[in-house]
């Protein structure tokens, strides 16, 4: 089940929100071998005491098994701060209309159905929700950093690339900066070409905006 | 920010709010509630970086008796767009707030018996200096009309909300980016060019040469100081220029 939410003082989603971490910390420190700071099994960075807006994918036990995060870039940016370089000298990525989405994780563990294209189904729908988080906010589009195996699985999950400009060295990954458009078009696209409804996803947005 | 720090701030301090109505950016507002047919529009900033008495920084075209009433009734720790709003980036449907208690109720009956809309929208804003705020927007209109107008404006207040929250900071001494302009023609083929046409498609939509659009293209590319045309797209976008 999808999940979309941000911090608040309540605490409620204390449980999901270390559930998070904990799956970052594996996937990006363990998996993929990025330069990321893991403090007791938790990979957590700067962008998350700024209220980013969190989107999970819960399995029954609201165990966090996929998530990205998304901040306007109109604010701190991970592109801006960290990944510069991904861009042309003197460009800088800062609309009303434009989020960035960071720490796209999805749990390989937990994931065995595979579709035709080779992404599972939880892959489809967190990008799906992506877009459509995007047109529900009446953005033009996602900025997101990402390194070229990403880039791969974004592609053949349907989902529209256009790169900033060619991938360039990070701690020995080739990482690239893309936009990515956010239309209903793109949405429906998407849940097609990953054969997911689009039911699950429409629900989630009543605590936002009855989208 | 957390919530507290909030609270704290526009509950505790209701003889400090920075009320501001330089006529010229109440106008800008003004003019916005009429170009939208509003019944009202607020302007909320929290921590801007600008010199002033308080930390919350308030511009609205509601009336003098609302905002004193709305103050002086401390409605800002029970206001769900607040408590919802301020840790949050998506908009706001006011019909999708929580009205469970009965001063949130009566919160909205008085809203509207001074002249608020039933349906609103609330436009979370965040800056580069770490400031907060609001922009949100009122009007009267049945569920049915308000999802299709929500839908239709929403890109539009994205921008009038950050373009808004930019002036109100560079009016107070923030500079924040440098003006470039574009030609009608460079901002068409850049609008076109950015709904993934070719030039040569694009072309034949404005009834003009391909090398034309390549020419104003190109233009285009150097006013915005970018090396290709996806860049120029995203380098528009960004300043609200298409």
């Amino acid at each position: 089940m999808l999940r979309i939410f941000h911090k608040d003082e309540t605490n409620t989603n204390k449980k999901i929100l270390n559930s998070m971490y904990a799956l970052r910390a594996r996937v990006f420190g363990e998996r993929l071998k990025w330069q990321v700071e893991i403090t007791d099994g938790y990979e957590k960075d700067y962008f998350d005491e700024i209220d980013p807006l969190y989107v999970v994918y819960l399995d029954a036990n609201e165990n966090v098994i996929a998530t990205f995060r998304l901040l306007p870039t109109t604010g701190p940016t991970m592109l801006r701060d960290i990944f510069s370089r991904c861009l042309p000298s003197g460009m800088d990525i800062k609309s009303p209309l434009i989020w960035e989405s960071t720490r796209f994780a999805v749990d390989s563990e937990f994931v065995k159905n595979y579709g035709d294209n080779g992404l599972s189904r939880i892959t489809g729908e967190m990008l799906s929700a992506l877009i459509q988080i995007g047109v529900s906010a009446g953005l033009t589009h996602i900025v997101t950093v990402i390194d070229v195996r990403m880039e791969k699985i974004l592609l053949r999950a349907g989902c529209p690339v256009d790169r900033l400009a060619d991938p360039v060295d990070y701690g020995g990954t080739k990482t690239l900066a893309i936009l990515m458009e956010c239309t209903e078009e793109w949405v429906s696209l998407i849940q097609q070409k990953n054969k997911i409804g689009i039911s699950c996803v429409n629900e989630q947005y009543k605590t936002l905006i009855a989208a | 920010m957390l919530h507290s720090d909030l609270f704290s701030e526009l509950a505790g301090n209701n003889e400090g709010y920075f009320i501001d109505n330089p006529n010229d950016d109440l106008s800008v507002l003004k003019a916005l509630k009429d170009k939208f047919s509003l019944n009202h529009i607020a302007y909320l900033g929290i921590n801007l970086p600008i010199k002033s008495d308080s930390s919350t920084y308030i511009m609205t075209t509601y009336s003098s008796e609302w905002v004193e009433r709305y103050v002086t009734q401390n409605y800002v720790k029970i206001d769900p767009v607040i408590n919802y709003g301020f840790q949050g980036i998506m908009p706001i449907d006011w019909k999708s707030l929580p009205k469970n208690s009965k001063k949130v109720v009566q919160l909205f009956a008085e809203a509207k018996e001074h002249g608020l809309g039933n349906q609103g929208l609330s436009i979370p804003i965040r800056g580069v200096h770490g400031e907060t705020a609001m922009f949100s927007v009122n009007v009267d209109m049945s569920d049915k009309d308000w999802l299709h107008f929500r839908k239709q404006i929403i890109r539009e207040l994205q921008i009038h909300a950050y373009n808004f929250h930019t002036k109100i900071l560079e009016n107070n001494g923030v500079q924040n980016f440098k003006k470039i302009s574009l030609s009608d023609r460079e901002k068409e083929c850049l609008l076109w060019a950015s709904k993934g046409k070719t030039a040569w498609e694009i072309a034949s939509i404005l009834g003009i040469k391909t090398t034309t659009v390549n020419f104003f293209l190109e233009h285009s590319r150097s006013k915005l100081d970018v090396l290709n045309t996806t860049q120029a797209v995203a380098k528009a976008i960004r300043y609200a220029l298409i």
